[in-house]
């Protein structure tokens, strides 16, 4: 089924919550998180979305950055959470949790309480 | 130089001339981030014409950048908040002394001049009429000599209003300047 602007917009959204979910644990560099977005169906972002947002999510020093040196080219540049990144974290999730419990009941009840 | 490195360069050249065209924080890192993503692309095997299209055009890709972080500006760091109360308290405890003495001055010269110069005017005004008032006393100046000088007083008084509504306002807008502003999250 072809996406809609709906879910992109969505995605769009929510996608600075996955991304500093999927950095929570370990660190990883560009490429590996647009193929572990590629592999969430309608997470899947493209590189002309991701790459912006990991820019601004180093900017605000919710990330940083160190490189590794490959063994097949030039080094790999890592991003890792920070503790600031942390705590975005917790905040984005806390109103990610409110934001699907009440979509979910309004879904379920329509407008009655 | 082989086809798939121009290729490459040449992408990252647009992109580069097209981020110069936004007002943006460490440009050089952004294509430095950029070049690696195609850098570790190409390790997966992927084919560069494919890495290519999914970034999409350059210009396109430069105003994605543009619009992520200028759209979404970092928050104001709390450092700066906290150098923004100490001027405001620095702006306080300084101006505290000078605007006692300034609005002092100029609230009673303003007030008091004024009131007096209109009153005075008023009795002239009377006097000219032939109504003396009591309790006044004239020296036997003539009417318009008062008239005219209650003008003049009044015209001091409106000088010193005037001053002191332009410090007031200066004060105000220091103080505002001082403020520590909204971030983007409590807006």
């Amino acid at each position: 089924m072809p996406e809609t602007e709906w879910t992109s917009q969505l995605r769009r959204g929510v996608l600075e919550l996955c991304v500093l979910r999927l950095l929570r644990d370990q660190p990883s560099y560009g490429y590996e998180i647009v193929t572990t977005l590629s592999g969430l169906g309608p997470l899947a972002a493209g590189e002309n979305t991701l790459y912006p947002l990991l820019r601004r999510l180093k900017t605000d020093k919710h990330l940083e950055t160190f490189s590794v040196e490959s063994p097949n080219g030039p080094p790999r540049q890592y991003y890792r959470i920070t503790a600031r990144g942390r705590q975005r974290l917790s905040l984005l999730e806390s109103e990610w949790t409110d934001m699907a419990a009440a979509v979910e009941r309004c879904l379920k009840n329509g407008v009655k309480s | 130089m082989s086809d798939r490195h121009q290729l490459a360069e040449q992408y990252m050249s647009r992109f580069e001339a097209s981020l110069s065209r936004y007002d943006l924080p460490d440009r050089a890192g952004i294509a430095a981030d950029l070049q690696s993503h195609i850098d570790e692309a190409l390790q997966y095997g992927r084919p560069l014409d494919e890495v290519l299209r999914a970034l999409g055009p350059a210009d396109m890709l430069a105003r994605a950048y543009a619009v992520e972080l200028l759209i979404n500006p970092p928050p104001e760091r709390s450092r700066n908040a906290v150098m923004r109360l100490l001027g405001l308290i620095g702006i306080l405890a300084a101006g505290s002394i000078a605007s006692l003495i300034v609005v002092g001055m100029l609230g009673s010269i303003g007030v008091g001049f004024t009131v007096s110069g209109i009153a005075i005017i008023l009795i002239a005004l009377l006097e000219s009429l032939g109504v003396h008032l009591p309790g006044v006393q004239t020296a036997g100046i003539h009417p318009m000599v008062i008239m005219l000088l209650g003008a003049v007083i009044t015209a001091v008084g409106a000088v010193a209003a005037w001053g002191l509504w332009r410090y007031l306002r200066f004060v105000a807008r220091a103080i505002a300047k001082a403020l520590p502003r909204r971030t983007q999250a409590a807006a």
